[in-house]
């Protein structure tokens, strides 16, 4: 198992548990595939960078956290990540989006 | 969390969003649209068999992973009983929801992996079963709905698969990396992907050396990017389109026909920790082989049962309404139904309690061969007898009956009372009619005629299976023969 924090505007908001993977593969579909998984737009990622272990991803439009938080929750729900209880996490998504 | 209710199943795949296409459009709600609707709510009833207590016997196993109860559709048969509760659960589904558990392939495929990717680590030394187990404890701790791929798209049958002119008829390897690999290729025919949170890929079949970029086992998200589903669609997709919500009309109103997709991969990254075989061709055909042992016991000695209990209740329901439940000769194709259909539960049954160990020492156990295929053989040239039966006793009104709405029209109404009343009024009449011609006009036949491999592949075990020498020696000794 592995554990991904999210990280919106600097504060973590969220943890998810998934299988050892999750995050190569949820990486995997942001940086190559260029796509968020569970929306299928391909304008939605403007910019997406992986650093050492962390994901740095920049969003289209003016998304505020709220609706950040929402889309993170359904992109990992969809690679199969559930919300975790927020212990250590070994892995970071961080999220912006665009001003 | 082990066993999820089917409510909290509903919830979780309205949150999956995977990219379907079905009859012209994509689809961008299961649930919106009422032909996929149709199979993610045959797999709720499935959790929803797990929460009833009476059934908890079937549906309810303990893992051997983690000693917590799962959902039966996850678990790895580690005993005779389980074997036989296995093909329990294939007989209850079917009586329950009249369609496809979508659930079923995948419990098949697990089990076979889990006796693979033992043997594998065994003989190779690789660590194929510690990622398998890991991902099934995860899949059994969160009740996931796993779906099984086994056939490929095959283009010309002459030809191995990297000879065709076009290699992602078959998936396969495009790219090894650190974290993973990248694979594509078409996988077709497959039950209930689109309703799982992940399927479980198989090779299509035996591989030489040679072609180990096509020997790919590895278990995949339901949406992950780079994974399409091509639904199928058929009259009675149309059908289902054109009713909506009005599902009343229908011959199976809430659960549907049996829901197939094609699953295209264009260049899908699968981390490590997810694939549990790369490469070792000399293993596919063991791994195949084991999911049809399986397959073939559920799919055609239980599932297909469940059917048969289904159209043998309708068409006594057709005798009854038309005042023919007592004439010899209906009694006797009825009887001939029943005959069919419980020769291969019988087989599936002997298949259950003749299963052992395989390979020795996994602790996995697989059916009998012979009895599972006798099953599968036995059942697909059955149901035709079993649906031509209920087509004869159903009557022309099967395949001649107005829709069931046209009894509430002001003018036509009392026409159709008039015309199909008879030992029960016209709306029981056309009601099973409606429910037969689903059956015997439906898509079941060829599907149970193909489902677990065609017949040719039953004969084909038959013959392998099968002492034929040590037959002709004791006829010779009865005949008194020497040589």
């Amino acid at each position: 198992m592995e554990t991904i924090a999210v990280d919106i505007d600097g504060k973590v908001c969220a943890t998810y548990q998934g299988l050892a993977g999750t995050f190569a593969g949820f990486t995997d579909c942001c940086t190559r595939k260029q796509v968020l998984p569970g929306f299928h737009q391909k304008d939605l990622i403007v910019g997406a960078e992986r650093k050492g272990r962390r994901l740095v991803l920049l969003l289209s439009g003016g998304r505020p956290a709220a609706e950040l938080i929402e889309m993170m929750e359904a992109a990992l729900h969809n690679m199969m990540a559930f919300p975790g209880t927020g212990g250590e996490a070994e892995w970071v998504v961080e999220v912006r989006s665009e001003k | 969390m082990a066993l999820k209710t089917a409510e909290e199943y509903l919830n979780s795949i309205r949150k999956m969003k995977p990219r379907v296409y079905c009859g012209g459009k994509w689809v961008t709600n299961l649930l919106d649209n009422p032909v996929t609707r149709s199979m993610v709510m045959a797999n709720s009833a499935m959790y929803g068999l797990a929460e009833d207590e009476k059934n908890r016997e079937v549906m309810v196993a303990k893992s051997h992973l983690t000693g917590e109860p799962i959902n039966r559709n996850l678990n790895v048969a580690r005993n005779i009983h389980d074997l036989d509760m296995r093909q329990e659960m294939a007989l209850l589904t079917s009586q329950t929801v009249g369609t496809c558990n979508y659930r079923c392939v995948g419990c098949d495929a697990l089990n076979s992996v889990a006796a693979t990717t033992w043997e594998m680590d065994q003989v190779l030394g690789t660590k194929y079963e510690e990622n398998f187990n890991k991902w099934l404890a995860f899949a059994q701790a969160n009740d996931l709905a796993v779906s099984g791929a086994i056939t490929d798209a095959k283009g010309d049958r002459k030809k191995r698969p990297s000879q065709q002119d076009d290699i992602d008829t078959f998936v396969h390897l495009v790219e090894k990396r650190d974290d993973g690999i990248v694979v594509r290729g078409i996988k077709v025919s497959q039950s209930g992907a689109i309703g799982s949170h992940e399927t479980l890929v198989l090779p299509g079949g035996a591989l030489k050396e040679g072609e180990e970029k096509f020997a790919l086992a590895f278990a995949v998200q339901n949406s992950v990017p780079g994974l399409s589903y091509i639904c199928q669609y058929n009259a009675y997709s149309a059908e289902r389109e054109m009713f909506g919500d009005d599902e009343a009309e229908l011959g199976n109103p809430i659960y549907g026909q049996r829901e197939t997709s094609t699953m295209v991969f264009d260049n899908v990254f699968i981390p490590w920790e997810r694939v549990f075989l790369c490469g070792e061709t000399k293993y596919c055909g063991k791994m195949v082989t084991r999911f049809a042992k399986a397959h073939r016991m559920n799919c055609g000695g239980a599932c297909k049962v469940g059917f048969a209990d289904l159209i043998i209740g309708g068409t006594m329901l057709a005798a009854e309404y038309i005042g023919v439940e007592k004439v010899p000769h209906i009694q006797e194709k009825i009887i001939d139904m029943v005959r069919f259909s419980e020769t291969s539960h019988a087989c599936a049954i002997a298949a259950a309690m003749r299963g052992r160990e395989e390979p020795k020492g996994s602790g996995v156990f697989l059916p009998d061969d012979l009895f599972g295929n006798a099953a599968k053989l036995n059942i697909a040239h059955g149901f035709w007898e079993i649906i031509k039966n209920a087509g004869d006793i159903g009557g022309g009104l099967v395949v001649t009956m107005p829709r069931l709405k046209d009894l509430e029209d002001p003018e036509v109404g009392p026409m159709l009372k008039k015309a199909f009343g008879a030992a029960a009024p016209a709306d029981k009449r056309m009601k099973v009619a409606k429910f037969l011609q689903h059956w015997s006009a439906g898509l079941h036949g060829p599907g149970t005629w193909h489902g677990a491999g065609a017949p040719q592949t039953q004969r084909f075990m038959f013959t392998v299976l099968t002492d034929f020498d040590a037959k002709k020696k004791m006829a010779k000794k009865i005949m008194g023969m020497k040589d």
